[in-house]
């Protein structure tokens, strides 16, 4: 799947996470996360954005990731969502890739 | 609009905020002067966070820029910082413009380092830019150093070019002849009467004869919106010197070294109040991060010196043909085309400075 323009989902509040998907203008997955719990599960949570990214089929792309302390559930809902609208399928959702 | 009228817990809720209804812009005024901040010129749109009646926080956008954020001292270190933040990025993010910058006191920094943004550069304890992408100027910086070449002289110049003319054209056959490479950075923000598309052409058409020089997107890091608000708007003298300073701080750390570049060149400036003040500033700043500073007296012709803002000025009030001895070929042809005549009626139609 190809990014098409800046996608976004999610807010700031606490126990959410804002995202940002973005075209990568080189080759892979770039992520920047910055998250009140970073230290405890800054791992965990990237983990969930790859494995969520690989299971959409998004190869290239860059993600900026504001996490207030989102449960797993959230972090990948939020992820899916800016990833739709990233391209443009907001409104025809492909089931097939959540 | 997502945030209007959006109420988040029962107690506040965020509303749009409207400056020509007296008592809110008076709110606003208030919670901004309660914390040291005045409010900025031609704001595109703001926002307040109410508990129940009480103004208690508030921000505004401006192209890519979060401006004018205050946050009533009752409720600083809570949530509703985040309430904020969120509704801007969203208003931006419904405009298309994801990578933002926040311009504001140094002191704010570490809340503002909270919401995701990263400080780019301070200037004397008064204001500092940020950005909300980790590696905003760092892509940028690599970008540019690609177009890196080496030599003994390299020179840049920077240039709104609204539009290009022989004055323009000059001082880069100038830098050209003196340098072993120019690079030209051409500002990018579309807020000048000619668009950034138009002004580009011009300039990529006038200088095709050179042969040492590369043209670069000033971006936003070069006399932007985010970087030199008060470029664009007649702002108070003290505001503009501390802009000044921030846009040739940047210029000199980051984007001067990532190129290069021993020496800037500009034109001498005796019309303008704003830009005269940020050649003045230039002489100061450049200079300590090892950059000379070139200013070259303007070209003169018969009908005097060579300024873009004459040219505008003929356009205003008519009188194309005089400023056929302004402006190369490419400029005159361009103002007879259909666009150019478009361009000509909008600056006829609202006569304004830049």
């Amino acid at each position: 799947m190809e990014i098409i323009k800046t996608g976004m989902a999610g807010t700031m509040e606490s126990s959410d996470i804002h995202v940002i998907i973005e075209k990568n203008e080189e080759a892979g997955i770039k992520i920047f996360l910055n998250s009140t719990v970073e230290k405890q599960f800054g791992e965990q949570i990237e983990g969930v954005i790859l494995k969520t990214l690989k299971e959409m089929d998004i190869i290239n792309v860059v993600v900026r990731a504001m996490d207030r302390g989102a449960l797993d559930c959230t972090i990948r809902a939020r992820v899916q969502s800016a990833v739709m609208r990233s391209i443009l399928k907001e409104n025809e959702l492909d089931w097939g890739l959540l | 609009m997502i945030y209007e009228g959006f109420t988040v817990t029962k107690d506040f809720t965020v509303e749009k905020i409207y400056m020509d209804e007296k008592k809110t812009k008076k709110q606003v005024l208030d919670l901004l002067e309660k914390n040291d901040l005045t409010l900025d010129i031609g704001l595109e749109d703001s926002v307040g966070v109410y508990d129940g009646e009480n103004l208690i926080a508030t921000g505004s956008i401006k192209g890519n820029t979060l401006r004018c954020i205050a946050i009533d001292q009752d409720y600083q270190g809570t949530s509703v910082l985040n309430l904020l933040m969120d509704t801007l990025v969203r208003m931006q993010y419904m405009r298309e413009r994801s990578h933002l910058f926040v311009y504001t006191k140094p002191t704010a920094q570490k809340s503002f380092q909270f919401m995701g943004f990263h400080k780019i550069e301070e200037v004397n304890e008064k204001v500092i830019l940020m950005e909300n992408k980790m590696d905003g100027i760092k892509s940028y910086l690599d970008r540019l150093s690609k177009h890196e070449v080496s030599g003994d002289k390299i020179s840049a110049i920077v240039m709104n070019a609204n539009p290009f003319t022989n004055g323009h054209l000059y001082l880069i056959e100038r830098a050209s002849k003196e340098s072993d490479h120019v690079h030209v950075f051409m500002v990018s923000s579309d807020i000048s009467s000619f668009p950034y598309s138009v002004r580009k052409q011009l300039i990529t058409e006038g200088t095709k004869h050179i042969k040492n020089i590369t043209l670069h997107e000033g971006g936003d890091y070069i006399i932007s919106n985010a970087t030199f608000p008060s470029y664009f708007i007649k702002e108070k003298s003290e505001i503009v010197k501390i802009h000044a300073t921030l846009d040739l701080k940047i210029f000199a750390k980051y984007i001067g070294p990532s190129l290069g570049i021993h020496q800037r060149y500009v034109g001498e400036e005796p019309y303008c109040e704003t830009t005269h003040q940020y050649n003045q500033v230039m002489k100061m700043i450049l200079p300590q991060y090892g950059i000379d500073v070139k200013e070259i007296a303007r070209k003169a012709i018969e009908d005097g010196t060579i300024s873009a803002s004459k040219v505008r000025d003929f356009i205003a009030t008519g009188n194309i043909e005089k400023i056929n001895s302004f402006v190369p070929e490419a400029t005159y042809t361009f103002l007879a085309s259909e666009e150019g005549k478009k361009i000509i009626h909008k600056i006829q139609k609202c006569k304004k400075r830049h």
